[in-house]
C-alpha cells in the first residue's frame, strides 16, 4: 500500500479519471467529433498535431468548419509554410472570410523560418489560429510551439506526415487522418483529458 | 545714518535669520522688493467683495513647479556603451593640466574622484582608461534628452552643461500626481542609460540647486523654499571656484550664510549677477525660461567608444537612439514612416540601413525589433565608429478616441496596430513577397479566379461567401502552381495509383478574349489511397489529362 501511495505521489503516474479543464476550445464543426473531444473541439490554447500519410488526405478539409467560424472574428488566421497554393474560391466555398487570412510562405522555406514565423504569429496576440506545416520539427521545437500557444491562448494546428507518429510530442491533441470511401477515419493518438479513440466522419471537402 | 542702516539689512528676511533686531525693519523693504505674482499673498486681499469678484473673474494661474534633472555623469554617459569594465574616466584640460571630470563606478572604487588631476589618478589606478571630454556631444545629448522629456511637459528648458528643467505643475494631474510623474521620469532616464539626480522646487534655480546637492525631497510651496535652500552647501550653486573660495574664507558654508549678508555689500563684492541668481532662486524676481524647441526631423548620433563589429552591441546602441526617437515623436504627437540607420566607419563610406514601415510608427520597441532582424542579415564591411539615426519626415498622428470599455479597446487596438507590426516583422526577415493575403477575382478560369493581395484587404470585389452546408464543395482547397500532366498507362489517368472518376465533367471554356483561353472538362477523381483530386482533360489539341488541385 505504501508502495502504491509513493508511486502516486511521485507524479509519474497519470490517472485516467483526472480531466483538465480546457478553456476556449474551438468547435470542430463535426458533431460526432466534438462530442468525444474534451472541451468540445480543437484545444483553444494548445498545440494540435494532425498526421496524414500524404498531403491532401482530407486533413485541411477537417479543420475548415472551425476556420470558417474563427474567420468571423476580428483576429487573424495565419497559414505558415503551406505546401501548395491555398485556393481562394474553395476557401470561400467553405465559408472562410478571406480578409482574415494571412499567408506566410518564405521563398526558400526552411524549417527554422517556418517555426519562427509560427511562434511570432502565436505570440503577437493578433491571431485566432495558426496553421503550420512542419514535418521535420523535433520534440524541442514542438515544445516551444506548445508553450507559445499555451501562453498566448491561441489554437495552433500543425500538419505533419504520418511517419512522425512514433516521435514523442508535447501536443495536447494528436490525431492521424486517413481517407476512406465515406469520408475520413480519425484516430486520436493522444488527447489531454481523454483516452485515445477512433471515429469516422463524413466528408466535407 | 538711516540710509546705510536700511541697506545693510539682511538680504532675505524670510530666511531663517537668527540675528535679532534686524527682522522688524526688514519686512517693509522686502515687501516692496517682492513681485506679488510670486507670493501666495493674493488670497489675503479677497476679504473685500470686489477683490473676491476679481479673483474669480481672472483665476490666478497656479504657481509653477519645476523639476530639475541633473545628469552628473553625462560626460561619461555619452560614450555608451562603456568600452571597458575597468576604471574609466573622462578628462578635460583645466588650466594647463588634465583633470578628471566624470568617472565610472569602478574608478570610484579605486579611490578616484572628480576634479582630481590625471597624474595623481594614475598613481591610484594604473589601469585607468581615459576619454577626452566632448562638450559638443554633451550638448547634443542634452538637446536630445530635452526633446525626449517633451513627453512629460510642454516646457522643457536646457540648463547647460548637464541639466534639464521641466515645468511639471500642469502635468501633475495627467500623470497621477507628483510621485508618479517623478518616478516615470526617472525610470525613463534610467532606461536611456542616464543616472539622474532630481530636485523639485517652485523656481527653476532652486530645483537645479536641490538636484545638484542630491536633495530629492520636493519643495512644493514657496514659503518653505528659503528654509530648505538655506541648508544646501555652497558647492551646489555652481558659482566660479574663486567666488566659492572667498565665501569659504569668510566662514560661510551654506546658502543660508549667504542670505544673511547685506545686499549691497554682497553685490559690490561678488557682482550683481550672483545676487540676481539668489533673488531668482527664491522667487523674488521672475526667472523666465525658454522652452527648448527641437528640429522637425530627428537626427541622433551615438559615438561608440571603440570600433564595434558585434551586431549585439550595435543593436544595443541603436536601441538607445530609437528610445530617444520615441520620445521625440511622442512630444509631437507624431510618427515616422521612414528611418535610416547609418554606420560610420573609420576609412570607408557610410553603410546605410533603411527601413520603411507600412504604417507610421513611434514605438521604439517595435522599431528596434525590425532593425534587429535587418541587422542580423546584414554584413558590415568594416567596424563601426559612429551610429547615426535619421528619421524621414515626421507625420502627425490622428488622435484616436478610445472606446470606454477596455475589451472593445483591445479588439480595436489589435486590428489597428498589432497586425501591421506582425507583418512588418515577418517581412523584415523573409522579404516582402513572403507575406500575403488572398482575394477572389470574378473569373471562371481556375488559375485567375484569385489573386494575391495585401493581408486584410478585401480587394476590389466584395468577398462573396457561399456557405451552404451539405452541398458538395466544387473546388479543391489546394491548387498546384501549374497543372501537372498525368501519366496515362492504358489510356486512363493515374496519380499514385489508377484514378477513378467520382463526378464530372464540369466544362470550363472561356478566356478567348485575352489570349489565355482554356477549354477543359474538370472531374473529381479518387486514387487508391482515397485522395480526392481535381483533374481535367483538355478539349483541344492532345486530349491529355492534367492534375490541377487536391481537395485536401
Amino acid at each position: 500500500m505504501t508502495g502504491l501511495n509513493e508511486l502516486l505521489s511521485s507524479g509519474r503516474v497519470w490517472r485516467g479519471g483526472e480531466t483538465l479543464p480546457l478553456a476556449g476550445a474551438v468547435a470542430t464543426g463535426h458533431a460526432a467529433l466534438d462530442e468525444r473531444l474534451p472541451g468540445g473541439g480543437w484545444p483553444g490554447n494548445a498545440l494540435t498535431e494532425i498526421l496524414s500519410e500524404t498531403r491532401g488526405s482530407g486533413e485541411l478539409g477537417l479543420v475548415m468548419p472551425a476556420l470558417a467560424d474563427l474567420s468571423d472574428e476580428q483576429r487573424w488566421i495565419a497559414w505558415v509554410g503551406a505546401p501548395y497554393l491555398p485556393y481562394a474560391p474553395a476557401l470561400s466555398e467553405h465559408g472562410v472570410n478571406l480578409s482574415r487570412l494571412l499567408f506566410v510562405r518564405p521563398r526558400e522555406a526552411s524549417l527554422a523560418d517556418n517555426l519562427w514565423v509560427m511562434e511570432q504569429a502565436l505570440r503577437s496576440a493578433t491571431c485566432a489560429a495558426v496553421l503550420g506545416w512542419a514535418g521535420q520539427a523535433d520534440a524541442r521545437q514542438l515544445r516551444r510551439l506548445q508553450l507559445a500557444a499555451e501562453e498566448a491562448g491561441v489554437c495552433c494546428l500543425l500538419f505533419r506526415p504520418l511517419r512522425c507518429r512514433s516521435q514523442a510530442s508535447p501536443a495536447a491533441l494528436r490525431m492521424s487522418v486517413t481517407p476512406d470511401p465515406q469520408g475520413l477515419r480519425i484516430d486520436i493518438l493522444k488527447c489531454r483529458g481523454a483516452r485515445p479513440f477512433s471515429i469516422a466522419i463524413s466528408r466535407c471537402g | 545714518m538711516n540710509g546705510p542702516l536700511v541697506r545693510s539689512l539682511p538680504l532675505f528676511p524670510e530666511a531663517p535669520v537668527e540675528s535679532p533686531g534686524s527682522n522688524g525693519s526688514a519686512s517693509g523693504l522686502s515687501d516692496a522688493f517682492r513681485p506679488s505674482e510670486y507670493r501666495g499673498a493674493t488670497r489675503k486681499e479677497s476679504d473685500s467683495p470686489e477683490a473676491a469678484a476679481r479673483a474669480t473673474a481672472q483665476r490666478p494661474r497656479p504657481a509653477p513647479l519645476w523639476l530639475c534633472i541633473h545628469l552628473p555623469a553625462l560626460p561619461l554617459e555619452i560614450f555608451a556603451p562603456a568600452p571597458t569594465a575597468g576604471p574609466l574616466a573622462v578628462i578635460e584640460q583645466q588650466g594647463g593640466r588634465q583633470v578628471l571630470v566624470a568617472l565610472n563606478d569602478c574608478a570610484v572604487r579605486h579611490g578616484l574622484e572628480a576634479g582630481q588631476p590625471l597624474t595623481g589618478a594614475y598613481a591610484l589606478a594604473p589601469a585607468l582608461e581615459i576619454l577626452e571630454r566632448n562638450p559638443r556631444g554633451e550638448r547634443a545629448a542634452l538637446e536630445r534628452l530635452a526633446v525626449w522629456a517633451g513627453r512629460f511637459t510642454s516646457v522643457v528648458s536646457l540648463q547647460a552643461p548637464a541639466a534639464l528643467l521641466l515645468e511639471v505643475r500642469s502635468s501633475l494631474r495627467l500623470f497621477g500626481g507628483l510621485d508618479a510623474l517623478r518616478k516615470e521620469i526617472l525610470d525613463g532616464f534610467g532606461t536611456l542609460g542616464h543616472a539622474a539626480e532630481r530636485g523639485i522646487a517652485p523656481t527653476p534655480l532652486a530645483a537645479l540647486w536641490l538636484a545638484r546637492a542630491g536633495d530629492a525631497m520636493p519643495v512644493e510651496e514657496m514659503h518653505a523654499l528659503a528654509g530648505r535652500l538655506g541648508r544646501l552647501p555652497l558647492a551646489c550653486l555652481g558659482w566660479p571656484s574663486k567666488t566659492e573660495a572667498s565665501l569659504r574664507e569668510m566662514g560661510l558654508r551654506r546658502i543660508k550664510d549667504c542670505l544673511r549678508l547685506p545686499r549691497d555689500g554682497f553685490a559690490r563684492r561678488f557682482g550683481p549677477a550672483l545676487l540676481g541668481e539668489l533673488d531668482r532662486a527664491l522667487g523674488r524676481s521672475p526667472d523666465p525660461r525658454v522652452s527648448y524647441a527641437s528640429p522637425p526631423r530627428f537626427i541622433g548620433e551615438l559615438e561608440l567608444p571603440a570600433e564595434v563589429c558585434d551586431t549585439g552591441l550595435l543593436l544595443e546602441a541603436a536601441g538607445c537612439l530609437l528610445d530617444e526617437l520615441g520620445g521625440f515623436l511622442r512630444a509631437r504627437e507624431s510618427a515616422v514612416q521612414e528611418l535610416e540607420l547609418e554606420f560610420v566607419h573609420a576609412q570607408r563610406e557610410v553603410t546605410p540601413l533603411g527601413l520603411g514601415l507600412s504604417i507610421p510608427s513611434r514605438d521604439a520597441k517595435h522599431l528596434r525589433a525590425l532593425f534587429a532582424e535587418r541587422l542580423e542579415r546584414m554584413r558590415l564591411p568594416a567596424p563601426v565608429l559612429v551610429l547615426r539615426l535619421r528619421s524621414g519626415s515626421v507625420r502627425r498622428l490622428n488622435p484616436v478616441a478610445r472606446p470606454l470599455l477596455a475589451e472593445a479597446a483591445a479588439g480595436n487596438e489589435i486590428a489597428r496596430e498589432a497586425l501591421p507590426k506582425l507583418i512588418e516583422r515577418l517581412r523584415a526577415r523573409l522579404g516582402e513577397e513572403a507575406v500575403y493575403g488572398l482575394r477572389l477575382v470574378s473569373d471562371h478560369r481556375p488559375e485567375t479566379a484569385w489573386h494575391r493581395s495585401e493581408p486584410g484587404g478585401n480587394g476590389d470585389i466584395p468577398d462573396f461567401r457561399l456557405k451552404i452546408r451539405n452541398v458538395p464543395i466544387s473546388r479543391p482547397l489546394w491548387m498546384l502552381p501549374e497543372p501537372q500532366r498525368l501519366p496515362q498507362p492504358g489510356g486512363r489517368p493515374s496519380w499514385r495509383g489508377r484514378l477513378g472518376l467520382e463526378s464530372g465533367p464540369e466544362r470550363i471554356e472561356t478566356g478567348w478574349w485575352d489570349g489565355s483561353d482554356v477549354a477543359r472538362d474538370y472531374y473529381v477523381a479518387v486514387n487508391p489511397r482515397g485522395m480526392r483530386l481535381w483533374i481535367f482533360r483538355r478539349r483541344r489539341g492532345r486530349r491529355s489529362w492534367y492534375l490541377h488541385g487536391i481537395f485536401g
